[in-house]
């Protein structure tokens, strides 16, 4: 039994149960305890990826519910090592950050215990060998996002989002995902009757439950089912409106949503189906399986323009920060959608998982950096910030790199990984994605300068020049503070420069995954990549064409950020002011596209309103006027039988009888009059009728 | 188990015993008379873990019988198989934790002896219930169960509470009329009284008939149960009830209605019952979102969770109408996880009332987490088990009855119903966390500043609950060791 990757995922759960129980005890040594959870893990996480590399896959499983066939296990390919790693090495240093970021808090340990159980589930959802335990995870993942991103629970006017308290926007989170979560729990629920299984390995190495899932017309609505899992945590379109607002938390919080844990679930749980799926669709050719990758790549080129031009003119910097990071997932998103539409899905896989990785690390160094500019700022606007480069120097070098990676400046990280993301949209032939993909390169050009600009150079703000009059003093931040993401941004540009390499090298071992145990097929799939770029012309120059068409794209964004941003020559809001169509289009950038305002007014206040509605109709009036209605005729029916059937007929009947005997008696009480002579005419009559009676009889015997 | 110990007998007499005694008795101790309840309760519930455990290592159920109208073929018998056990002891761990909270509920109360004696009444009504062999033992216990939570709703309820322990009771009675009528039904055919007899007698009903026996059980159980359109009850009495007493009405009674139900109509007649199929799963699903959408509007903390009561007994419904082994064994493991996780939750709704003197209207609460943070995580956990998370019982319950659903969907349509019932839980969701934000979170009023923390023996029962919701999440071998081989043998 191998102990790492076990220890791996419940170190940090040990640290959130003892962060619970022992609480303030432990409260003066917090900051030496409780990065060490995630220290551990991340050793952990180092040397299992060591041994992934040399030994290949670890799978160990024992069982936990029998009756239903489901284990606990963990499975630790290159795919699960490399989230590992960086759910593990980022959370450190988000930890790290945090020891001074949250000092003087009073509730500190509620943050300490929660973000140990948040990236504890992360591992344990990267780490698992099957859909449920991975489920188990994947909640969990909501639980903790849920109480950080309302850590703030008692709604201070200071951390409301916009007109959002930060109460509600840990509710949106949680009833957002769950939506995906349960359409996705849906689909594996199908599955599951089909195969008998949801162990990732089975299902990849028995696969006649596609069969029987299509020959009932299901597999294509299984798997836009299991999208919406995906869909739902990492934030895309159509469940992309939770994430603006879960910036409500801590700035650590977010950066651990955003880069390490929560948003990159779903990336990694279509990168883990996708080399079945593909195999499904290639080899054993079910055509309906690419619909569903087609739909995984135009909701990620979509969302990843949706969010970026919004991002273009968001105001609060971790907003910004937030539309890119849905963004950049789309571009994720993208990759993992044309990586089965072409035959060499692993050149997708690797693009997409290199983008995750580079990702990963500048957002974190983003948001860690804007989490010191807004802690010295004392604002959350950036057109409060502007001139922050003179005093923090080394805050502004780490965000700029930070940017430029997150922009896809050569040679940074983003360049690179974003490139093998258009390549293989390129390779695939999907001209509208692509197209997408493109313009939002520019566009993630412009937001990048213009974040900078607005916050570290030109002239001071007034709300800044109000601060230093009051005495405050700007100043760079802490080293605790500063040190994780200066190693952040050392890390961006080792990326980037060994980009290339860095790309080949992911491109070979993630060809390692679920399938490797069909041995042929692997090299198939190889053999096929080979071929294609030997092959077909166009191939080859679509990688000499991308990066060119990158690079415009990239001028074409940095160039009026330059001019409206750093040199500040032409001020954007005269240039709104002026144009009307700039105007109109600015205020629908700022709704959101309007879907914000649409989901509210369809989801929640028209469903609330239906409820009132069928509250007070159905429920109140009907049903309970029923009820009344019914005890009221009820007794009505009663009170008239007691009238006209009781009162009336019977005790009527009743007198009538007494009158009638009454009356009856007084007339034959006449006939006794006692008198012989008519006693005797009496009797004789009688007699006489007696005689007729027997005569009758007897004449009627013979 | 030796003969003479008679320990079926005991968990069901031993609190009829004492509830006189009880009563008599708190004349002289006053409130601590509840201990006498808790003790007698606590002593069924060992008995009953301890058959619970020999069932589970012997594998044989335990049966006891004994005669009472030999001539009418009567015997008064107590049977504990997988299928009783776990139900049964829920509904006397559940009723032990409760009775200890009572003590702190019911402490500037009067009449607290008639209070815990009607309460031992009660449990033993709905352990006998559940624990029958014939019919007509189950129907007198079925009536047991009404009749003293009827006095304690009318007696230490809330609001207009005569009017509505009488709705309570006309509602449910007329339902057991009802159930009566098809338990003598089925013996003009059968000439047998015998639960269990039942399954191979069923040939000897003509279909014709049995159709509108199982109509006439149906609809005893579904009042019983809260179905929508029956529920009408539900939200005034459970909303009304001593808070107590809302935990056992919400947490275990109406579950009897589930438990009767797999017991009496499922089981025996299954072949038969598959033929209401499809009809009984629209009505689930109807229940689902009918009781959903009415939690999300209500405004009364209590009847915020007597509604989505009605709405989880509509997923049990929903599990037992597709009559799959997943999906019945899901629907008796989510009587197990909404005992725990509803039974939790109206136990912090009685502790907030208890600590606000009496505020139970959502729009006075708010940002009490501050002042009360022990409830308002446990708050959070009966939240959450009852939308489903991993970890609690109810993600267990409610993927099983889902999947129970797919495992018996043979049509597309039926495929989108199933679909269209999970995607319900997402309306559990949302209710519970508004209904926690709104109570818990936000800023604190200033009213309830002075809010304290609940007593020791309130808090420990409700932390009672959410362990049993961990429990059952995590370790589901517990109760599946019952049910597994139960649901085997009961479902061909």
């Amino acid at each position: 039994m191998n102990a790492l990757p076990w220890l791996c995922w419940s170190v940090p759960f040990i640290g959130f149960f003892m962060t619970a129980i022992a609480g303030k005890r432990i409260k003066r040594i917090a900051g030496l305890i409780e990065p060490s959870f995630a220290f551990i893990s991340a050793i952990c996480a180092i040397l299992m990826g060591f041994q992934v590399f040399e030994g290949g896959i670890i799978h160990e499983k024992v069982p936990w519910i029998p009756v239903l066939n489901v284990n606990i296990g963990v499975l630790v390919d290159p795919l699960s090592a490399i989230m590992a790693n960086i759910v593990a090495w980022i959370g450190l240093l988000i930890m790290i950050y945090s020891v001074k970021y949250m000092e003087g808090d009073p509730s500190v340990m509620r943050f300490w215990a929660l973000m140990n159980l948040f990236i504890g589930s992360m591992l344990l959802l990267v780490l698992s060998d099957n859909f449920i335990q991975m489920f188990v995870g994947w909640e969990l993942v909501g639980v903790a996002s849920f109480s950080l991103i309302g850590y703030y629970y008692r709604d201070e006017p200071e951390n409301w989002v916009l007109n959002y308290p930060p109460s509600h926007c840990a509710m949106k989170a949680f009833v957002v995902t769950k939506v995906g979560d349960l359409m996705m729990l849906a689909g594996a629920l199908l599955i599951y009757i089909y195969a008998g299984t949801l162990d990732f390995m089975e299902l990849a190495n028995r696969t006649d439950w596609v069969g029987l899932l299509s020959s009932k017309g299901l597999l294509l609505p299984a798997l836009l089912l299991l999208l919406g899992g995906p869909l739902g945590k990492s934030a895309q379109f159509p469940f992309h409106e939770w994430l603006p607002e879960a910036m409500a938390g801590p700035t650590p919080v977010s950066a651990l949503i955003h880069a390490a844990t929560m948003v990159k679930a779903g990336v990694y749980f279509i990168a883990r189906i996708l080399p079945i799926l593909h195999y499904v669709a290639w080899t054993m050719g079910y055509g309906e399986v690419f619909a569903f990758f087609y739909v995984v790549a135009i909701i990620g080129a979509f969302t990843t323009f949706l969010a970026g031009t919004q991002a273009m003119v968001a105001k609060e910097l971790k907003r910004i920060l937030a539309y890119s990071t849905i963004s950049q997932i789309g571009y994720m998103m993208l990759g993992l959608g044309v990586a089965g539409l072409i035959k060499d899905y692993v050149l997708g896989l690797a693009a997409a998982i290199f983008h995750l990785m580079s990702h990963a690390v500048f957002k974190a160094l983003l948001f860690l950096s804007a989490g010191s500019v807004i802690h010295v700022a004392e604002t959350k606007n950036v057109y409060e910030m502007g001139g922050l480069r003179r005093y923090m120097p080394i805050t502004f070098y780490s965000m700029l790199i930070g940017a430029l990676a997150l922009a896809g400046v050569p040679p940074l990280s983003g360049f690179w990984s974003k490139d093998a993301v258009l390549l293989a949209c390129a390779l695939s032939g999907k001209i509208v994605p692509l197209i997408l993909g493109l313009a939002t390169a520019g566009v993630t050009m412009f937001y990048s300068l213009r974040m900078i600009g607005l916050i570290f150079l030109g002239n001071k703000s007034e709300h800044l020049k109000g601060l230093e009059e009051e005495g405050h003093h700007l100043h760079e931040v802490h080293p605790v503070m500063w040190v994780p993401y200066a190693i952040l941004a050392g890390l961006s540009i080792a990326i980037g420069i060994s980009g290339p390499f860095l790309e080949k090298f992911l491109h070979h071992t993630l060809a390692l995954n679920l399938l490797s145990q069909r041995g042929a097929y692997l090299e198939l799939s190889m053999g096929w990549s080979i071929k294609e770029l030997a092959e077909s012309e166009g191939s080859m120059m679509w990688h000499v064409v991308m990066p060119g068409l990158s690079v415009v794209m990239l001028l074409l964004g940095a160039v009026p950020a330059y001019i409206l941003y750093v040199t500040r020559s032409t001020s954007p809001e005269k240039l709104v002011r002026e144009k009307p169509l700039l105007s109109s289009l600015y205020q629908f950038l700022r709704m959101r596209w309007y879907i914000n305002p649409m989901y509210y007014a369809v989801f929640v206040d028209g469903l609330i309103g239906l409820s009132r509605g069928v509250y007070a109709y159905i429920e109140d009036m009907i049903l309970e006027g029923f009820n009344n209605k019914f005890a009221e005729s009820f007794k009505a029916v009663s009170s008239s039988f007691f009238r006209y059937l009781e009162k009336y007929t019977f005790e009527g009947f009743n007198n009538l009888m007494v009158v009638f005997f009454k009356a009856a008696s007084s007339i034959l009480r006449k006939a006794q009059t006692g008198r012989i002579s008519i006693n005797v005419i009496e009797m004789v009559i009688g007699m006489l009728l007696l005689t007729l009676l027997m005569l009758g009889f007897v004449i009627g015997g013979m | 188990m030796s003969e003479g110990l008679a320990p079926l007998l005991q968990i069901v007499l031993v609190p009829i015993i004492l509830a006189p005694i009880t009563y008599y008795s708190s004349k002289k101790m006053g409130i601590k008379s509840g201990y006498i309840a808790f003790i007698a309760l606590l002593y069924s519930s060992i008995l009953m873990s301890w058959i619970a455990l020999s069932y589970a290592t012997t594998g044989r159920p335990i049966i006891e019988e004994y005669n009472w109208a030999p001539v009418a073929g009567l015997y008064f018998g107590l049977r504990a198989d997988g299928l009783s056990i776990p139900v049964a002891l829920i509904i006397l761990l559940l009723s032990t934790a409760t009775a200890i909270y009572s003590m702190s509920y019911m402490e500037h109360k009067s009449g607290t002896g008639m209070y815990f004696a009607l309460y031992l009444l009660y449990a033993a009504g709905m352990t006998g219930t559940v624990l029958a062999t014939n019919l007509i033992q189950f129907y007198l216990f079925w009536e047991l169960m009404l009749v003293p939570s009827y006095f304690l709703i009318a007696e230490w309820g809330y609001g207009d509470r005569e009017r509505v322990s009488f709705k309570y009771f006309i509602y449910t009675h007329i339902g057991a009329l009802s159930l009566l009528a098809g338990i003598l039904a089925t013996y003009a055919f059968t000439g047998t009284f015998s639960i269990y007899e039942l399954s191979y007698k069923a040939s000897m009903i003509p279909p014709e008939v049995l159709r509108w026996i199982l109509v006439a059980m149906c609809i005893g159980f579904f009042v019983k149960m809260a179905v929508v359109p029956l529920h009408t009850w539900l939200p005034d009495a459970h909303a009304e009830a001593p808070t107590p007493i809302s935990v056992l009405l919400s947490g275990v009674m109406i579950e009897c209605g589930v438990y009767a139900m797999t017991r009496i109509v499922i089981s025996p007649f299954y072949r038969f019952f598959t033929s209401f199929s499809t009809a009984l799963t629209m009505l689930a699903v109807a229940t689902m979102f009918y009781g959903g959408m009415m939690a999300l509007v209500q405004s009364d903390i209590k009847r915020l969770l007597a509604y989505s009561s009605i709405s989880q007994m509509g997923y049990m419904l929903f599990g037992m109408s597709v009559a799959t082994y997943y999906g019945i064994m899901g629907a008796i493991y989510h009587i197990l996880s909404h005992a725990c996780a509803k039974g939790l939750l109206f136990a912090c709704a009685g502790a907030i009332m208890h600590q606000t003197e009496g505020k139970r209207d959502i729009r006075t609460l708010g940002g009490l987490a501050q002042r009360m943070p022990v409830t308002a995580i446990l708050f959070t956990v009966g939240v959450f088990s009852l939308a489903g998370v991993p970890t609690l019982a109810g993600f267990i319950s409610e993927f099983m009855i889902f999947l129970g659903g797919f495992e018996g969907a043979e049509t597309t349509e039926k495929v989108a119903i199933v679909i269209i019932a999970v995607l319900c839980a997402a309306l559990t969701t949302a209710y519970g966390l508004w209904a926690l934000r709104r109570v818990f979170f936000g800023p604190l009023k200033p009213e309830l500043s002075e809010v304290k923390e609940a007593s020791l023996l309130m808090l420990i029962p409700m932390s009672f609950l959410a362990v049993l919701s961990f429990l059952f999440g995590i370790y589901p071998k517990i109760p599946l060791t019952f049910l597994d081989p139960w649901a085997r043998s009961a479902i061909p």
